[in-house]
């Protein structure tokens, strides 16, 4: 666990994701390659087991994210959510992501795939079901 | 000085009666905000979009009577109650349905059953009246066809209050028939709700914050609470006021057959799911927004679903023996057993890693079974 904390931070300090003006409330995510735009996720606490949605900003206008892939899943539990999930964009780089449920209360690990002119951007984070 | 040693006295004595009372609350900080998620109960009372005749006097009151009616049936030999006895909480207290032969899983209880997400042990259905339509046309249960059920309803007592419902019967095609009669069926079942038990007013007396009240709850039932939430794992599926996240799980349950085969679970359900024009997402369904279809829509089939099992609500659960999916745990104690003890080999090599044998002692698993009781005593 504190490899993988490690691993999320040492993530977090090499990106661009510092350079994101995020909202106070939201959530910052975590991109595995240092050139990729930064991005966040604003979403009210995730209820158990009903859908809600969340909405995904990515900051840098230069790169015109084109598509959006969401997918979540509970490593201590070694199991995904039960649905998929329905992206939409609502604005340049902006993406609404609903119909999201987390069927089991525990560490939920959010993955995010975004393609940008071929290629393709993988950002991760986490959040806490109660 | 006289009032100002009465007045300590008195804040004594309060504090005395606080510190008792808390003594007898043995619940952590965190246990209780676990155990505040478990309600309030009962849920508010809400309609079912999909069902237009959802809380209507008249269909509730027609489905109380077609529930118990034997035309429900083609031989006219057993109705909906035959199972879902009302003297015995809505079901049989047999470990498989009895319909014309045994059936291959145990009848559930049929409270709380308002506006769920998925219906029946392997989720076949997305709303209650898509459910009723199951037994109404399985051959093994009530066996009609669409126009048997139509005839009966036709010659029978019943036709006047259904078309004062429903209009005209004689243009109705047999489907349209057959569905209104679920969903009268419907109208019925979602009004049997189960009440304040002990653990909700223990619940409640937390919530404000009513220690005194509060340590009233036995101390068996606090430490079994205590399992449920912590190293019993129960609450990682069982969650919520009604006591079920309303997925589906493997439970380390044997999935063979008595007559061969093995029974697949949740992975038929979502079959017949797909393949069913009486979804939320489909024309028979009142909802015009469909606003409930998300789910049918985007339930997705994984491996993990072959022998998974809906989680049943623990709600009026010590009322409704036996238990899982085939009825093959006679008792609380003996579902108490199979979780404590639990046969890893039995649950899917590359599945969920949630269950684990819980080493509860003896103490541990009747605590458990106390506050399971307390579920229940409404």
């Amino acid at each position: 666990m504190i490899a993988r904390t490690a691993f999320l931070a040492s993530f977090a300090l090499s990106s661009s994701a510092l350079a994101c003006p995020t909202p106070p409330d939201a959530t910052q995510l975590i991109p595995e390659a240092d050139h990729a735009p930064a991005a966040y996720a604003e979403m009210n606490t995730p209820p158990l087991s009903a859908p809600f949605a969340m909405l995904v900003t990515f900051c840098d206008p230069a790169q015109k994210i084109e598509a959006l892939m969401f997918d979540a899943l509970m490593p201590a539990h070694r199991h995904g959510m039960n649905f998929t999930v329905d992206v939409s964009k609502i604005a340049d780089n902006r993406f609404e992501v609903s119909n999201i449920v987390f069927h089991m209360p525990g560490l939920w690990e959010l993955q995010f795939g975004a393609e940008f002119a071929g290629r393709a951007y993988t950002y991760i984070a986490e959040v806490q079901v109660k | 000085m006289n009032w100002v040693v009465r007045l300590v006295g008195v804040l004594v004595c309060l504090l005395c009666g606080l510190s008792s009372a808390q003594a007898d609350v043995i619940l952590s900080k965190a246990e209780i905000d676990q155990t505040l998620r478990h309600g309030p109960w009962p849920p508010e009372v809400v309609l079912d979009p999909s069902n237009r005749v959802s809380g209507d006097t008249t269909a509730i009151s027609l489905g109380e009577v077609l529930f118990s009616d034997l035309m429900l049936s083609r031989d006219r030999t057993i109705s909906c109650a035959s199972c879902h006895d009302p003297e015995q909480n809505f079901t049989d207290g047999l470990p498989r349905a009895e319909g014309r032969k045994t059936l291959d899983r145990n009848t559930q209880a049929l409270w709380n059953l308002a506006v769920q997400r998925w219906y029946g042990w392997s989720g076949d259905s997305d709303s209650l009246w898509a459910q009723n339509l199951t037994p109404l046309l399985n051959p093994d249960e009530l066996g009609h066809d669409e126009n048997s059920l139509r005839a009966a309803l036709v010659a029978s007592v019943h036709r006047p209050a259904y078309e004062a419902l429903f209009g005209e019967m004689d243009a109705e095609p047999a489907v349209e028939t057959t569905v209104n009669v679920s969903k009268v069926l419907a109208a019925y079942i979602e009004t049997l709700r189960s009440g304040k038990t002990s653990f909700d007013q223990f619940r409640d007396a937390l919530a404000s914050g009513d220690m005194k009240k509060a340590a009233q709850y036995p101390l068996s039932a606090q430490r079994g609470l205590q399992i449920f939430v912590g190293r019993g794992n129960c609450a990682f599926c069982h969650s919520g006021p009604a006591f079920t996240n309303g997925e589906f799980h493997h439970a380390a349950v044997p999935f063979f057959l008595e007559r061969g085969g093995v029974d697949p679970g949740r992975a038929e359900g979502i079959d017949r799911l797909m393949e069913s024009p009486f979804t939320l997402a489909g024309e028979f369904s009142d909802d015009g927004s469909k606003a409930g279809a998300w789910a049918v829509r985007n339930v997705r089939f994984q491996h993990g679903n072959f022998g998974a099992f809906r989680v049943p609500t623990l709600r009026r659960a010590a009322r409704t023996a036996p238990y899982m999916h085939d009825g093959s745990l006679r008792d609380l104690a003996s579902v108490i057993q199979h979780y404590n003890q639990i046969d890893m080999e039995r649950l899917h090599s590359d599945g969920e890693a949630i269950l684990r044998p819980l080493g509860l002692s003896d103490q541990d698993a009747e605590d458990l079974e106390d506050f399971l009781r307390t579920l229940s005593d409404d």
